[in-house]
């Protein structure tokens, strides 16, 4: 499913104060591909993720999903579209605490029309953990005993669960530990080879973005300023708010690091001598 | 280089740091020694809960409420024997901390000029003449119109000015050592890197002793001269900065650098490292890593790596390292 982001704006107001938190968005998320959507803070890149779902309402534009708006269920206690999923930075406050990995996979995979029979459900359950490299016999356990990789792993089980068609995943990995996030990443690689769906991955960190993405935009002060293929937004950017970010990146190679660090020594060394 | 490498500046030596627990002592930190010499930089990493953040604040003494055992030397003077009221005065004139979250650090009830000026009134230096040094500090650090920005709040500020506040503050007492722990965790990457650049200007600027903790290596590739990775409580790795990124002898750095996706390498696979750390009280027989180690044999289940010092920088924990070759070639 691909989505078509036009014109769209988003204004926050707080009594005679207002924020144009999207200012004129206009992207393409094209099907079956991982998009990335980089910023720093402010850039308006998480606010956009809660108009994808539709928990913020859009003050101007479109956003189309194969052509067509957000279908909410009509009920009051489904709201949302179940073919478009978000997944939150942190896993520890969106997993009810007092249910297991189990059901609260199983919570989803209700929703789904043939999930008639408890035999159907249960086997439902142990696919989606096995898919994100989880045990089946990890259905018994309760979020807190699962470390902080393993629970955003099983935030994508339970998204995974109603079968949703886009993933829009909020800095899924900035609250982990390198050694976990690559789990993760690996996991969010896997799904959209294997299963094809479409997936926004919302980031600050560009590395992340480059390696997992085939299309990227970068977002500042609520709009978007570059956008396209992820290597040529990376590899020559035309923006020089891309550039500037592009530069500022760490990266661990001693030898670069040093060069970067000695040239602004010898910048502030001008600027005080002179 | 230390000018003299027989006093090393900072001499830690078999700290080890405790919690009580309902079951006894809990070993957060264990028998860790680090030696680091005048206008030395030394880089401390690892995941979260490997103790690394206990270390630097065992140094500087603010680990009241765990059992701190071991040594911490600062110019040949034991500091874990000081009383509070002592190693006050230490963290007055020669040791500075920089911390994560400069909103946690600042007070908000003082204005930004104040809390600049706080260490040098502290020490009996006249107002206005700790004020006036205070907005030459300021500017030094490239905050804009440092003279009415000292007459601001901190909540006026944005997170990188705010950070640029704190080592102001850091730095106005001259310190001989400064630790950093995370200080450019919190901030956008461009925030990030102009931290790390004046970071690094003044600390050369002044020979500054600094010992910085992080989870990114990338953060220290540039800016440490030696680096130490912590695994359970434990300093299981160092070497010389270079060394340790080209040809890291220990599989747990290795695998922390094969875990990190690069900007410079889009194309290079993630590898994951398998399973979570050991929690304190719970670990491991034999080597803390072995079970999520991808070199680990049998030995390694059973036997604790003793340290070895394969030369003048390189010191490791492990009975299967990745030797680097000039160690080999010895």
């Amino acid at each position: 499913m691909s989505v078509h982001v036009t014109g769209v704006t988003k204004r926050f107001r707080s009594g005679s104060r207002s924020h144009l938190a999207l200012d004129d968005v206009t992207l393409v998320m094209p099907h079956g591909e991982i998009t990335g959507i980089v910023g720093e803070s402010g850039s308006g890149k998480s606010t956009l993720a809660r108009c994808l779902v539709g928990i913020e309402q859009i003050d101007a534009g479109r956003i189309d999903y194969d052509g067509s708006p957000l279908q909410p269920f009509l009920s009051r206690r489904h709201r949302y579209d179940a073919r478009v999923q978000l997944i939150f930075q942190n896993p520890m406050s969106s997993l009810n605490p007092r249910m297991t990995a189990g059901q609260l996979i199983e919570e989803g995979v209700r929703r789904v029309p043939r999930a008639r029979s408890a035999d159907w459900r249960r086997s439902r359950v142990s696919e989606l953990l096995e898919m994100v490299g989880l045990d089946a016999t990890d259905a018994k356990r309760y979020p807190h005993s699962f470390s902080g990789g393993q629970r955003q792993r099983i935030a994508i089980a339970r998204a995974m669960s109603v079968e949703p068609e886009v993933l829009i995943c909020d800095e899924p990995v900035s609250a982990l530990d390198v050694s976990v996030q690559a789990q993760v990443l690996n996991v969010l690689r896997d799904l959209q080879r294997q299963s094809g769906i479409t997936i926004v991955l919302i980031s600050h960190d560009l590395a992340v973005v480059r390696h997992l993405c085939s299309r990227v935009a970068v977002m500042f002060g609520g709009r978007v300023v570059e956008q396209g293929p992820t290597e040529a937004v990376f590899d020559s950017p035309v923006h020089d708010y891309t550039r500037s970010l592009l530069d500022a990146v760490a990266v661990p190679d001693p030898r670069r690091e040093r060069a970067k660090l000695a040239e602004f020594g010898e910048y502030r060394e001008f600027r005080q001598s002179g | 280089m230390s000018p003299d490498e027989s006093t090393p500046l900072l001499e830690v030596t078999q700290l080890s740091v405790a919690a009580p627990s309902p079951n006894g002592e809990l070993p957060l930190v264990r028998e860790v020694s680090l030696r680091v010499g005048r206008g030395e930089r030394l880089a401390i990493v690892g995941e979260s809960g490997s103790g690394k953040s206990l270390v630097a604040r065992s140094i500087a003494g603010l680990n009241r409420k765990l059992t701190v055992s071991g040594s911490v030397r600062l110019g040949g003077r034991e500091l874990l024997d000081l009383s509070s009221r002592q190693m006050n005065l230490v963290r007055r004139d020669r040791i500075s901390m920089v911390l994560q979250d400069p909103m946690a650090s600042l007070n908000p009830l003082m204005t930004v000029g104040a809390q600049v000026a706080e260490p040098l009134i502290i020490a009996g230096r006249g107002r206005r003449e700790s004020r006036d040094a205070a907005i030459r500090m300021l500017d030094e650090l490239g905050i804009p119109q440092a003279r009415s920005a000292a007459s601001g709040y901190p909540h006026e500020l944005s997170g990188g000015m705010r950070q640029r506040v704190m080592l102001a503050a850091a730095l106005i007492a001259e310190p001989e050592l400064l630790i950093a722990d995370e200080p450019t965790t919190a901030l956008d990457v461009r925030v990030q890197r102009q931290v790390l650049e004046l970071l690094h200007a003044v600390a050369a600027e002044r020979s500054l002793t600094v010992v910085m903790i992080t989870h990114d290596l990338s953060v220290v590739a540039g800016f440490a001269d030696r680096v130490a990775t912590m695994y359970a409580g434990r300093k299981v790795h160092e070497d010389r900065v270079d060394r340790l990124f080209a040809e890291p002898a220990h599989p747990y750095t290795r695998a922390l650098l094969d875990a990190i996706p690069r900007l410079d390498d889009p194309g290079a696979e993630l590898l994951p490292i398998a399973g979570t750390p050991p929690r304190p009280g719970a670990l491991p027989s034999g080597c803390s890593f072995h079970p999520r180690c991808p070199r680990a044999v049998e030995r390694c289940a059973v036997d604790v790596p003793a340290t070895t010092f394969a030369d003048d920088s390189l010191e490791f924990e492990c009975h299967r390292p990745l030797l680097p070759l000039e160690v080999v070639a010895r």
